[in-house]
């Protein structure tokens, strides 16, 4: 399993995959809103240390509510990760805009998880 | 429908955790509409409890199912040969589900995932109100189809109360707008506000739950 899960709208940074990322899986949605909180738990229980999802600007969002659905998935997922002990920012939301640099906002959420989680892959990163 | 929502997860896994084979079993109809029962809710929960059981380093395997109605021993059937594969039941279920669920499964324990709360509409997007409090003698015909029973805090018949504030709402809360501020609105626009002036009267409780468990016999149906 790599280290990060990337859910990144097709309307974010375009259809083809960003290229090679080291420990990145990435899955391209139709539309950030097709995300479930369901999506998200099972990234972590296949192994992932953290899950990144990548939608647009609610107000370039094409399906018009896609984003804010997107928004509220996430925030209920945080909070079904804290209620088992796990730290919530192990879940990151970037809200794509133009100019945004997709390779160093995911470089900079694996150094971010490895302050949570140091080098142990089974710890929960409880919140400090 | 009947509104409910998931028990705090600490009280789930207390129940579980000597447990070792385990199925989270969902309800399709009420508690799906709601949120709180239905598939998504069960693949949530499966997920949720596998990762929390994985950290605690317990070796429990946890499945999920969904089944129309629990409250229907027809369609319990349906799942029964899946449901008997463990050692444990988390019914994401109505009380009533739940009830019927332990009735066909005993001596396999089936623990209940929600909290049931009342009988309610869904007002907006995520929300539910209560609506109907089941006491058993209605009166919508009377009231321009709102309950004054269910959504009326000091449950009264004839009018609202002295603390109905200035702009509509109830004295307990803000939020709340007073029911009868409601159904005299509501007679209103029907053209049968003169009705107001009709005296309820006092209500025969004996149709609620307070006589202990309420049956329904249809004597066309029943042996």
């Amino acid at each position: 399993m790599k280290e990060i899960v990337l859910y990144r709208c097709q309307n974010s940074g375009g259809r083809k995959k960003l290229g090679k990322l080291p420990g990145v899986r990435e899955v391209i949605l139709g539309c950030g809103g097709q995300l479930e909180a369901v999506h998200i738990l099972r990234a972590f229980e296949d192994g992932a240390r953290g899950v990144c999802v990548v939608h647009c600007e609610p107000v370039r969002c094409r399906t018009l509510q896609g984003s804010r659905s997107a928004s509220r998935r996430i925030t209920y997922a945080r909070k079904l990760l804290e209620e088992i002990g796990f730290d919530p920012e192990r879940i990151r939301s970037i809200i794509y805009r133009d100019g945004c640099d997709l390779k160093e906002e995911l470089s900079e959420f694996g150094d971010r998880l490895a302050e949570i989680m140091g080098n142990n892959r089974v710890t929960k990163g409880k919140r400090k | 429908m009947i509104v409910a929502e998931r028990k705090p997860l600490p009280e789930i896994i207390a129940n579980l955790k000597e447990h070792r084979r385990i199925i989270i079993a969902g309800c399709e109809t009420c508690v799906a509409e709601c949120h709180s029962g239905g598939q998504k809710e069960v693949e949530i929960l499966v997920s949720q409890l596998r990762l929390a059981f994985k950290d605690a380093g317990l070796k429990i395997e946890v499945s999920g199912c969904s089944i129309e109605r629990q409250c229907e021993p027809e369609m319990i059937e349906e799942r029964a040969a899946e449901i008997l594969k463990n050692d444990a039941v988390l019914s994401l279920a109505c009380g009533v589900g739940v009830q019927e669920m332990a009735r066909r499964f005993l001596p396999l324990p089936v623990y209940p995932g929600l909290n049931t709360t009342f009988m309610g509409a869904h007002t907006q997007s995520g929300v539910w109100e209560e609506r109907c409090a089941g006491c058993g003698d209605c009166i919508l015909d009377i009231t321009g189809g709102i309950c004054p029973v269910a959504r009326c805090p000091k449950n009264l018949l004839n009018g609202p109360c002295g603390g109905t504030t200035a702009d509509g709402k109830c004295e307990l809360d803000d939020d709340m707008p007073c029911v009868w501020v409601e159904i005299i609105e509501r007679l209103r626009k029907l053209g049968r506000e003169r009705e107001l002036v009709n005296i309820i009267p006092a209500k025969n409780w004996e149709t609620t739950r307070d006589g202990g468990v309420r049956k329904l016999i249809r004597e066309d149906i029943a042996d």
